[in-house]
């Protein structure tokens, strides 16, 4: 199960074709989810909203090649009859250690991404990451030359509080001198971390700029990455990261999560216990807790 | 005995242009790639893979190709075709799908992978069915031509 978790959104008016056709690769190469990304710079306004929208990707993403081709936003073949998933994701360049980027719970309209990400700029400001704030990625530039140095006592701690850190090979395929310094950060963060916590994405701006899930993983041997550390790094650890955010987002400090009893089905309507006639609070428990009926 | 082991790549290319023409063959592949190793990887690079590296086969209508290098340095030539984003001016992306370590093994998964490509165009309606089977056909002789 791959996933690419750095897609660029594009900007407000432009076109969405690109988007289209990087996507229509991503499903024909064998990704089953990506993650659309909002980059802002600064902190963001609680009063924006989050304005990244699922594709409708018509029959592209779920019709088997057997079937033969329908009409489809995709065009490419989807050999694979499964769903893509699609979700959304922020990030924040953060440059001033002094502003209050609000990157927890507070701020609504960071909670209506599923993923958030931070961008330091400098020393101060990844420090401040790994210790204090609420984020699920750590991305670091890959494309120029980083200004701090990656200690491992912070980078550990990051890792401690769960946080993953980002590879983008976007860069190293646009630019030629940005592959150097993709190669040279990229190798340091493995070196300190052997492969925990990270993710590799594409950041692709042009369609052209993904590459398929296997030629990742063999690129991530030039880092000193092995195969199967790699492969973790586009699948598994994608998907602990999809998890630890959602936990984030709608746990009550990872320990609690209200659902109304609607939520349950038919078949397990026994849990919520026997309906009363008064609506109470109570109404609304946890799942499986029977100890608010009143007989 | 020590045998010299090698590996055959087998990989698609994505055009971005989405023609089919002869545009590109067997040496013009060769080459974007050579060059590809000599930029990312050097001297060392381009000595190391040598004589070991070779472009075995290519089908323009498939965009399927087979390539040769040895076991201990086919990750060079592999990473090498990752980061090439233009042959002859043309804007792809080269995809790696199967490797194996025989040749017959890589031949069977270029036929099936063809197959499938050629039944894909013909669902789109882009070709005939006819045309279809008489290029897999083709595929298939071209394919199983091929030797060390």
């Amino acid at each position: 199960m791959f996933v690419d978790l750095n897609i660029p959104w594009p900007a407000a008016g432009a076109d969405s074709a690109e988007l289209k056709k990087t996507i229509g690769l991503l499903v024909q190469f064998g990704y089953e989810g990506v993650a659309y990304n909002n980059i802002v710079e600064g902190k963001v306004a609680a009063s924006k909203s989050n304005p990244i929208k699922p594709l409708r990707l018509g029959n592209g993403g779920e019709e088997t090649s057997a079937q033969g081709a329908l009409p489809s936003v995709i065009s490419q073949s989807a050999p694979r009859g499964k769903l893509f998933h699609q979700l959304s994701r922020v990030t924040v360049i953060a440059e001033e250690s002094n502003q209050n980027y609000q990157l927890n719970g507070n701020n609504a309209n960071i909670a209506s991404y599923d993923l958030v990400a931070i961008k330091p700029l400098n020393e101060k400001l990844l420090q401040q990451a790994c210790q204090t704030f609420e984020v699920d990625i750590i991305s670091l530039d890959m494309g120029t030359r980083l200004p701090f140095f990656l200690k491992p006592p912070t980078i550990n701690l990051a890792i401690q509080r769960g946080i993953f850190f980002e590879i983008s090979y976007g860069a190293a395929i646009r630019d030629t001198t940005a592959r150097r310094h993709l190669i040279t950060n990229a190798a340091a963060l493995i070196r300190v971390t052997k492969g925990k916590n990270v993710i590799i994405t594409s950041e692709a701006q042009r369609a052209m700029e993904v590459r398929g899930p296997y030629d990742v993983i063999n690129l991530a041997s030039v880092f000193s990455l092995n195969q199967a550390l790699a492969r973790n790094c586009i699948s598994s650890n994608c998907r602990s990261l999809l998890y630890r955010a959602a936990t984030r987002r709608e746990t009550y400090r990872g320990v609690m999560l209200m659902e109304p009893s609607s939520v349950l089905g038919a078949i397990a309507a026994w849990k919520a216990g026997p309906t009363t006639t008064e609506e109470t609070d109570d109404e609304k428990d946890e799942e499986g807790n029977n100890a608010m009926e009143t007989d | 005995m020590v045998r010299f082991k090698n590996r055959y790549l087998l990989f698609e290319i994505t055009w971005e242009d989405g023609v089919t023409d002869d545009s590109v063959d067997v040496r013009a592949l060769s080459n974007t790639i050579r060059k590809s190793i000599e930029y990312n990887f050097g001297d060392y690079g381009a000595a190391i893979m040598g004589s070991g590296f070779s472009m075995k086969y290519y089908n323009p209508y498939t965009n399927v190709g087979i390539f040769r290098a040895s076991r201990d340095h086919f990750r060079i030539a592999w990473t090498a075709c990752t980061f090439i984003t233009a042959i002859r001016g043309r804007s792809c992306i080269i995809n790696v799908v199967h490797t194996a370590g025989t040749l017959k093994s890589v031949q069977t998964a270029a036929i099936e992978r063809g197959k499938e490509i050629l039944l894909d165009l013909h669902h789109k309606g882009l070709i005939k069915e006819s045309r279809a089977s008489e290029l897999a056909d083709k595929a298939k002789k071209d394919i199983m031509e091929l030797d060390f």
